[in-house]
């Protein structure tokens, strides 16, 4: 395997989950539930007394559905839908990927939206605690509350951020817009 | 980091999903008949035997596929080999090293690394993740630029390159029992 | 060569393997772990330590930490040898820490 192709394992592997975890509980409920169907078939074979229902019984309550059968049908077809869609779903971790030379990096949305943030904040003057910012997949927003009577300008603040983003060059891209509010705050 | 098959896990539980719903679609369809299907015969005897038999198959692939889930964790960085004996390097010493280098930041909070085999075609090599657990505020370009810096540093110390995933992270999980406190 | 046996038990021959090891590697002796074992006849000795080091970004340069313990483990294998008369077998060296010492100024 080249060094290039282990990197970009290990970054795919930090950015998505692996599901591990839920294909082990998807294969316990599979186990507990066989482990029951092994129990009482042994127990009919043997004749002897069920532990639940028999076999017989169990298949009677399912060619002619009670209520609480179809409950309990319905409950087996959330859980496996749950299953398929976890299947199916990338699972991201939040996480953008960063070029670098020597080594694979990997930063979560949080600390990137921090970075952002503060770059627009610096820009604009206001103080951080007046600067949230949010980062998605492809998206991040900076909103900040402006000081009341220093109006921002929202395209240059956007430019900026976007300019800083394009030096870090984060994986997918990430596109930045800054939304001021309405209402400001007096004071510095 | 585990060295799971991150495909196959995909579809193993996409299997065991679509097992599920089709169950219960066709308790389902009992109880509310759409499609034309047979009624299951009442097992007896024999075929309550083979009935059994399939149970315990389920159940044994399940366990065994359970745990077989290696941990892929490896203590050590790098090992030489020779007929004297066998020379170690733990991946705390990594941490110990570059973890010095990053406590002038004040952005930095905690450095922690784990060392792993990566499950490649021919050889497996060992891997180092660095979790770099940083303020909101950081300044993103130093952090990551001093610890490459130090990365670099630390090939020479080993005089080795090994490769290195950073993840640079916010820190709301719990710590991890090696996790060094940068401050 | 005087005759007569020389006759130490596991537990010093370990804490004197420790001794010998924090020596080689420059560390304090209380930070040294050594295990003894039979190796088919020979003295097989397994030893966790850190090691002591510069920080990354110093000026001295020093020797690469695979070299350095190499030559601390040859130390140790003919210090051990020497004093304690058995032969050694495989000599495994894990360093699970780094001692990080800071550059000394010359005032």
């Amino acid at each position: 395997m080249t060094e290039q192709s282990l990197y970009r394992r290990l970054v795919r592997r930090s950015l998505h989950r692996s599901r591990s975890a839920a294909v082990i509980t998807a294969l316990v409920v599979l186990l507990l539930g066989a482990i029951y169907v092994g129990i009482e078939s042994v127990l009919g074979a043997l004749g002897n007394a069920p532990l639940l229902i028999s076999p017989a019984d169990a298949i009677a309550a399912i060619e002619k559905p009670t209520p609480v059968v179809l409950v309990g049908a319905a409950a087996l077809a959330v859980l496996g839908v749950v299953f398929v869609l976890l299947a199916l779903l990338p699972g991201s971790r939040g996480r953008h990927e960063l070029p670098n030379e020597r080594l694979a990096v990997v930063v979560d949305d949080g600390v990137l939206a921090g970075a952002i943030g503060r770059v627009a904040q610096r820009a604009s003057g206001v103080g951080p605690s007046r600067v949230s910012t949010t980062v998605a997949k492809r998206r991040g927003t900076v909103t900040i509350t402006p000081t009341s009577g220093l109006p921002l300008d929202k395209a240059a603040l956007a430019a900026t951020a976007q300019e800083f983003v394009h030096t870090l060059e984060p994986r997918p891209s990430v596109k930045v817009g800054v939304s001021v509010t309405s209402s400001g705050v007096v004071g510095a | 980091m585990t060295r799971s098959n991150r495909t196959l896990n995909r579809l193993l539980l996409a299997l065991v999903g679509l097992l599920f719903i089709a169950v219960a679609a066709w308790v389902a369809n009992r109880g509310y008949p759409v499609l034309d299907v047979p009624a299951v015969p009442v097992p007896e005897g024999d075929a309550l035997w083979i009935v059994a038999a399939s149970a315990l198959v389920v159940v044994i692939l399940s366990l065994v596929w359970i745990f077989t889930r290696g941990r892929g964790r490896a203590s050590a960085v790098i090992t030489a080999t020779d007929e004297t004996g066998t020379v170690s390097i733990d991946a705390r010493v990594a941490a110990d090293l570059i973890s010095h280098d990053l406590a002038a930041l004040a952005d930095v909070v905690s450095v922690s690394s784990t060392a792993f085999r990566t499950t490649g075609s021919a050889t497996s090599a060992i891997a180092l993740e660095l979790r770099v657990v940083a303020r909101r505020s950081a300044d993103l370009r130093h952090l990551v630029d001093t610890v490459t810096r130090s990365v670099e540093q630390f090939d020479e110390v080993i005089e080795s390159r090994i490769p290195v995933l950073l993840h640079v992270a916010t820190g709301v999980r719990a710590s991890f029992a090696h996790e060094q406190r940068v401050r | 060569m005087i005759p007569g046996r020389v006759s130490i038990s596991g537990r010093a021959l370990e804490r004197t393997t420790a001794a010998i090891a924090a020596g080689a590697l420059r560390v304090p002796v209380a930070t040294v772990r050594v295990a003894l074992a039979d190796q088919a006849g020979l003295l097989g000795v397994s030893v966790t330590a850190p090691v002591r080091a510069m920080p990354l970004r110093s000026t001295e340069p020093e020797a690469g930490i695979l070299t350095r313990v190499q030559a601390a483990r040859r130390d140790i294998r003919d210090e051990l040898t020497e004093i304690s008369g058995r032969t050694v077998g495989r000599v495994n060296i894990t360093i699970a820490r780094a001692e990080i010492r800071e550059e000394k100024r010359i005032r």
